[in-house]
């Protein structure tokens, strides 16, 4: 088998793609991590996947921040919507909170644009809400499920940004989103709590207590992206180290994949 | 003996997760708890240690790669757990019911963090674990709520810190993912703790960048100088991702 060779036939066929890889030596690199003989054995496999981790290192970085962007624009309207309907948040702390959180989702729209630049998707016409303004504690429920499934996102996407590179340390920039978000997220759970929801700052099982159920439910593919009462983490159930489904549920809060979030969020969006 | 010492130190990490990291300096605040026999053998163990490494006084080195960011997580964790169970084995004075309920919780999340990366590593990576750290606390009064609430929120926010700043040395995308899944229930719990000393401070402008809407990253040596007043091991990190 001659690779040489093969890669000249797709620089003929696909000369955009091959502009797009850095250099020959990206996809030997790949190859050689291989071992030489499971190199040969899978050459033709291992090209195209090396091609696709290529490509997705050009590409893939923009449509995970504009994804981002679409949930953080909607988080910002969201509160925008609640602060300026008179007499929905209770004057004083709650108030407050509201206003601090409303301030990190404008901040991270900012930053999000700033990165994107010139590709830096446009904020959609306009998000329907619903019912969510009715009354305070629906307000607070919408809140809860936002932040929550917030959360999941970003987290989902984590691997997708390593593996495009993790250029201008993007990485570390969505995670330290992600815990900002996860922070609004606890507080707003204690709100409820205070408005009496009975329920702690952190996920039990996949127990939505009025929030939208699907928040917490599994994603795709839910071996990756199981439910918020999953129990098993890197191939160990952890219940078997003494500890009850609902401990170990709340320890880790899981991922969710964008399609199962573009289900959830999608409805809110006018177009 | 030393045979003998080694599956001692593996039950600590498996069959007495409360007890794992709590050694022979705070064994006795510990048995007063009401741990119970698994703490008793493991009191044998802790004595029959003093004949190969004197507790406190080693060096631990994290080692390199992502079973370096593991050990880090897992010292991390260690500290964080231990901190806890002293909390609900010797609570504050004017600790509320609900108070009792959530740091109960936190206590029970912190230990499966670190039962879960003894566990991890042993697999990935076996006899590569680190050895339970010897905490030291004297520092903190743990009869005060102020005082417990105080270093709550520091080892909350630098376990925060921590996970988002080691997220970028994480070679593994499956690791990456299990580190996100940690370092948002860390966040619930600095919000949460943070609210309980000032209610609304659970992202306030000194912790969440009130510019760039950002929580804080921290690099390995930044966390580890936070973190090793608190360890009687010198804890070196300088390979950890590498």
């Amino acid at each position: 088998m001659n690779l040489f060779h093969i890669l000249s036939e797709l620089e003929k066929v696909e000369p955009e793609t091959m502009a797009k890889l850095n250099s020959r030596r990206d996809i030997f690199s790949t190859l050689a991590s291989m071992g030489k003989k499971a190199a040969l054995a899978a050459a033709p496999i291992a090209i195209g996947s090396a091609f696709n981790k290529a490509l997705a290192g050009t590409k893939d970085v923009f449509d995970v921040f504009n994804y981002a962007l679409l949930l953080e624009y909607l988080e910002e309207d969201f509160y925008a919507q609640a602060l300026a309907k008179a007499g929905l948040i209770p004057t004083g702390a709650p108030t407050s909170a509201i206003q601090l959180i409303k301030k990190h989702e404008t901040a991270h729209v900012t930053l999000l644009k700033g990165a994107l630049g010139a590709k830096a998707n446009p904020r959609p016409k306009g998000f329907d809400f619903g019912p969510a303004f009715d009354t305070y504690a629906n307000f607070l429920a919408y809140a809860q499920s936002l932040e929550d499934t917030g959360v999941r996102a970003y987290k989902g996407k984590a691997g997708e940004i390593k593996e495009a590179g993790n250029p201008n340390n993007y990485l570390t920039v969505a995670l330290q989103i992600h815990s900002v978000e996860a922070r609004h997220a606890s507080h707003i759970r204690a709100m409820r709590r205070a408005n009496g929801v009975m329920q702690a700052n952190w996920i039990t099982n996949a127990e939505a207590n009025g929030a939208v159920a699907a928040v917490y439910g599994a994603g795709k593919p839910a071996t990756t992206f199981p439910s918020e009462a999953n129990v098993m983490q890197a191939g160990v159930d952890l219940t078997t180290l003494g500890y009850t489904k609902e401990q170990v549920s709340e320890a880790f809060d899981e991922g969710l994949d964008q399609e199962t979030v573009v289900g959830i969020a999608g409805p809110f969006i006018m177009s | 003996m030393s045979k003998v010492l080694h599956s001692g130190e593996e039950e600590a990490g498996f069959a007495a997760p409360l007890t794992a990291p709590i050694q022979r300096r705070s064994f006795m605040m510990y048995t007063g708890a009401a741990v119970g026999i698994t703490a008793l053998a493991l009191s044998g163990c802790d004595d029959d240690e003093d004949n190969n490494v004197t507790p406190g006084a080693g060096t631990v080195d994290l080692g390199s790669g992502d079973v370096g960011v593991l050990n880090y997580a897992y010292a991390l964790e260690q500290l964080e757990a231990a901190f806890y169970a002293q909390v609900i084995a010797t609570p504050y004075a004017g600790i509320s019911a609900d108070e009792t309920k959530y740091m109960t919780a936190i206590a029970k999340h912190e230990a499966i963090h670190r039962d879960f990366f003894k566990k991890a590593i042993d697999t990935a990576a076996p006899g590569k674990a680190i050895q339970g750290l010897t905490p030291d606390f004297s520092k903190i009064d743990f009869t005060s709520r102020t005082s417990v609430l105080t270093y709550a929120k520091t080892f909350e926010d630098l376990g925060v810190a921590a996970y988002n700043g080691a997220g970028k040395l994480i070679k593994d995308t499956n690791y990456l993912l299990i580190a996100g899944k940690i370092v948002s229930v860390e966040a619930r719990h600095a919000a949460y703790i943070r609210d309980l000393i000032n209610n609304g401070d659970f992202a306030s402008d000194d912790i969440v960048d009130p510019t760039t809407g950002l929580d804080k990253a921290m690099e390995v040596a930044d966390v580890l100088k936070a973190a090793q007043p608190f360890v009687k091991e010198t804890i070196s990190g300088s390979n950890v991702g590498k």
